[in-house]
């Protein structure tokens, strides 16, 4: 349990330093002491630009980061992801054609209310087609995720074909991008994800018991298929207020839910928690080295989170087949 | 005396004051965020522009301008300029709203498709950054150069594609300002007609529209284009005339500089 207390306090010094840092370094460099004189370009930059930008940074991270721990737990899976799922091209297939089909110019919430929309319905198809097919295996699972992401890439590709004006906008989703959120936006989804991450911990000692096999859990009385559809839905919509926010960053939530696997427990009771808390800090983290480290030009940030996660997956999981 | 001399210099300070005030009349702050929306402000008032996109290349006055953006803006950039008004052709809603939610003063118009949107562009812009009169002389003398190319056009039609990019070939098709152009130049599409603006076209139809000309979208094309068998079948391919020589910004860019495309396009088609 004290590895889990160090890596508590870890995070806690780490996300402390981030947020400073977040607010102090950017493309401009500004004055701490105007940044509380309003009117000043300090004082917008960081009240309009810098904080709302570090706190989409944790949503996003945050909602990645938890649903990926959730469906590693409830389809039992170390490589269950909202992205091998298919979630996140439904999410981003969902936006596009909310863009396509005119809904863009009519309220800046649509589009994000249209990316959740595709997230849930992509998980329902993936959970109908495995029913349909009657086997129910988690093999089946990530199977029919993986032929529906590949699926919709296509018909994101055709819609980007098709396209002609509209083509910036969806270019935006799939690029992956921070700062142009709309702040209304930010704020609302920061609320709404709020009564999720307490629904879903609330079902995690259920949780833990489901990732040791389906059938020690049923003979411990838990309604395996409810619980499983709960969660599909739950973290569906997590993972499109992700995409919803960012566009697609990949990466986050399969790597974050390993680490902190691999430094503290596997019991979900604490590793929802800190796999949210986790992939917050680590997304605003990278969002600010993203944003600082060339003056010239801003990365992209799931480059950053690729280049940062790809390594370092790897170290985990060489350190672990020595063990 | 000394009343009078002290009268002499209050007067000469003031007017001191008031000549100086008069020469730094403020100008107007204006980021531009694309290449179109810049060569149209530059071509107006270029003394204007504080801030470019990193797409801007032209007039070579702004390439010492700060770059705020490309696909993704720096809207701290953006704001560190302190501008008065934003403009953009074809921004992303996206970034259109977090511009608004800002509290800016923008502009933002979509990519112009045929010449007279572009007059209309220019017409918008020039208002807005307040050089309507420049705006109205540009679009007088760019329809009365329209209107010459239209009296003088080329009894003998060319079949000419522009080529964007290759493998898969990408053209400019039918419809849209390139065609326009291509047509005053004394060009003929010679494709099958479609409503997608850049249709990406299979090798066999480009052998069996057989183009007399290919314009490359940008130089190294040229390489390309001549290393492929089936071009090389097509009479542009056989005559050597697949042409890289002319700056693709003057007939790709919907902005000023389509007049002297259409000119570089006319010498090299007649």
């Amino acid at each position: 349990m004290s590895r889990t207390y160090i890596f508590i306090l870890g995070l806690v010094v780490l996300g402390l330093a981030t947020i400073l840092g977040g607010v102090y370094f950017g493309a401009v460099s500004i004055n701490y002491q105007d940044i509380f004189i309003p009117e000043s370009l300090s004082h917008t930059i960081v009240t309009q630009l810098r904080v709302p930008r570090l706190i989409n940074a944790f949503i996003v991270g945050a909602c990645l980061a938890f649903a990926g721990a959730s469906f590693q737990g409830v389809l039992q899976n170390p490589l269950a992801d909202p992205y091998i799922l298919g979630v996140s091209s439904g999410a981003a297939l969902g936006a596009c054609i909310a863009i396509l089909f005119g809904f863009e110019t009519m309220n800046s919430f649509y589009i994000p209310i249209a990316a959740i929309v595709g997230a849930v319905l992509t998980i329902l198809f993936v959970y109908f087609i495995v029913r349909c097919s009657g086997a129910a295996s988690i093999t089946h699972y990530i199977l029919s995720g993986i032929i529906v992401n590949s699926f919709f890439a296509a018909v994101m590709l055709l819609l980007f074909y098709v396209s002609d004006k509209q083509l910036s906008s969806m270019m935006h989703w799939l690029m992956g991008d921070l700062g142009s959120t709309n702040n209304d936006w930010v704020f609302f989804s920061g609320l709404v994800i709020i009564p999720m991450v307490i629904w879903v911990v609330r079902l995690s000692y259920q949780l833990t018991i489901i990732s040791t096999g389906d059938s020690h859990a049923q003979a411990l009385g838990i309604n395996v298929k409810k619980l499983r559809r709960q969660i599909f839905i739950l973290a569906s919509c997590m993972t499109g207020i992700a995409v919803a926010n960012a566009g697609m960053i990949g990466f986050v939530g399969l790597v974050i839910p390993h680490m902190v696997r691999a430094v503290s427990s596997q019991d979900f009771r604490v590793l929802l928690p800190l796999s949210f808390f986790a992939g917050g800090i680590f997304l605003m983290g990278v969002d600010t080295v993203s944003r600082t480290v060339l003056t010239t030009i801003e990365l992209p940030i799931g480059v950053v989170t690729s280049f940062i996660g790809a390594p370092f997956f790897l170290y985990l999981l060489i350190r672990a087949s020595k063990q | 005396m000394v009343f009078l001399s002290r009268f002499y210099l209050v007067t000469f300070s003031l007017f001191l004051f008031a000549s100086s005030s008069i020469c730094h009349e403020k100008l107007l702050r204006v980021v531009s965020l694309s290449p179109v929306s810049t060569e149209i402000v530059a071509t107006l008032n270029g003394s204007i522009l504080v801030g470019v996109s990193k797409y801007c290349n032209y007039p070579n006055s702004i390439n010492a301008l700060p770059k705020v953006g490309d696909l993704t803006i720096n809207y701290e950039k953006v704001l560190a300029l302190n501008p008065d008004k934003i403009v953009g052709v074809g921004v992303s809603k996206i970034a259109q709203d977090k511009f608004k939610s800002l509290g800016l003063s923008t502009l933002f118009l979509e990519s112009p498709e045929s010449l007279k949107d572009i007059l209309n562009t220019i017409d918008r812009i020039g208002t807005y950054v307040g050089e309507t009169e420049s705006a109205k002389n540009l679009i007088s003398s760019m329809n009365v150069a329209l209107l010459n190319f239209k009296n003088t056009k080329p009894k003998v039609k060319r079949k000419v594609i522009v080529v964007l990019q290759y493998n898969p070939i990408i053209v400019a098709g039918s419809n849209g300002f390139i065609s326009e152009i291509l047509e005053l130049s004394g060009g003929v599409y010679p494709l099958k007609s479609s409503k997608i603006q850049y249709p990406r076209v299979p090798l066999e139809r480009v052998l069996e529209a057989d183009p007399e000309f290919i314009i490359c979208g940008y130089p190294n094309l040229k390489h390309n284009l001549y290393s492929d068998r089936v071009i090389l079948m097509t009479q542009a391919g056989r005559d050597r005339h697949i042409i890289n020589s002319i700056n693709p910004d003057l007939f790709l860019r919907p902005g000023p500089r389509i007049i002297n495309g259409i000119e570089e396009l006319r010498k090299v088609i007649q």
